[in-house]
């Protein structure tokens, strides 16, 4: 059993509070996790996606505390991030933070219902369901991005690419979740 | 090693039964895909890959969570065998790199049954390059099962087109499929 299954049989201790480890600042938040009494290669893995929620925050200055009530989904969605990243071994840290930066951006934009899995190809898959149909972003470990619709009508589903080094690529998967 | 899993009904265990071969998978046969929460894109962990079906000459719809299955799995999608085996994507590489030419990807159905799972099957990879687009003068091909295919995306990750051309393949697959109604 590897350390990151080993994790996920601890029990999980949610802050009472949401806002516990919440710091905000007059620009931007400091955002921090730290359920875990003994270090993990999850507790590793969180202190690398909590310095991309800071650099989320930071860029975000319409933040403000009355968007506090998502950090509770917000806290969520990165656990399960960070269970499903050490679950896919994956290792490049820069794939860590930019998924964590599209949950961030997404809860922003007021999608609270993401769901984060993996793909049978051994993907990262960021996911909402609307109306039957879902919005996938899929991750790969070269921080490769595939945006994927899958439509009610199957044959109207399409998908898009976004390699490393395109600019603006998060925003725009974002804005299509 | 048999199947220890007492609530799969006997003729689902494969105990032995025989293999059938791709010839015996008919046109109009239906091929179900397990899913978690009806997305497409969830395949489950274990022995089912990304790649796993079951099949309707062997198991019914009224038994498709009899059977073992991964843990989570709680919806379906089927397609029509003659959809899957036209199901196709192909493109040219001309990015000055190795295997330039036409390269497609098609669909070869494989009875792969698992000891709780005699319906098992998969629905592996045949990649071929061809010298040009009229697909004449074939260069090479491979096919690949769950393992290999695994490790060929390992090994394409770094190329663009191969990388490109194996995610808009999957898409087309998972268009062949539809919930059921």
């Amino acid at each position: 059993m590897t350390n990151a299954s080993a994790t996920l049989n601890r029990p999980i201790v949610v802050n009472e509070s949401p806002f516990n480890n919440l710091n905000v600042k007059e620009r931007g938040s400091v955002f921090h996790i730290s359920e875990y009494a003994n270090s993990s290669a999850l507790d590793s893995t969180l202190e690398i996606s909590t310095g991309a929620i800071n650099e989320a925050f930071e860029a975000n200055l319409d933040f403000n505390k009355s968007q506090m009530g998502t950090i509770n989904i917000l806290q969520r969605n990165i656990l399960d991030l960070n269970r499903i990243y050490n679950q896919l071994g994956y290792s490049n840290n820069s794939v860590l933070s930019l998924a964590t930066k599209i949950i961030t951006n997404s809860v922003f934009e007021g999608k609270r219902d993401l769901k984060i899995s993996h793909t049978g190809d051994n993907e990262i898959l960021i996911f909402r369901e609307i109306n039957g149909e879902f919005n996938n972003i899929i991750i790969d470990d070269y921080g490769d991005i595939e945006f994927m619709k899958i439509a009610k009508n199957m044959q109207e589903s399409y998908n898009e690419h976004y390699y490393s080094g395109e600019l603006g690529r998060e925003a725009k998967v974002v804005s299509k979740l | 090693m048999a199947c220890n899993l007492g609530s799969v009904p006997a003729h689902l265990q494969w105990n032995g039964k025989p293999i059938y071969t791709e010839a015996d998978f008919a046109n109009e046969h239906n091929l179900y895909r397990l899913t978690i929460d009806k997305n497409p894109l969830t395949f489950p962990s274990g022995q089912t890959t990304g790649i796993s079906c079951k099949w309707s000459f062997i198991i019914a719809v009224e038994d498709l969570f009899k059977v073992e299955n991964p843990k989570g799995v709680n919806s379906y999608y089927l397609a029509v065998v003659s959809d899957i085996l036209s199901c196709f994507k192909s493109g040219n590489k001309d990015d000055g790199g190795t295997n330039l030419g036409w390269h497609k990807l098609t669909c070869i159905i494989s009875h792969t049954p698992i000891e709780c799972d005699y319906s098992h099957c998969e629905i592996n990879v045949r990649h071929q390059i061809f010298e040009d687009s009229s697909e004449h003068n074939l260069l090479s091909e491979a096919v690949y099962t769950s393992d290999a295919w695994e490790a060929c995306m390992l090994n394409s990750k770094s190329n663009k087109f191969i990388k490109t051309l194996r995610k808009d393949y999957r898409l087309e697959l998972i268009k062949k499929f539809a919930l059921p109604t």
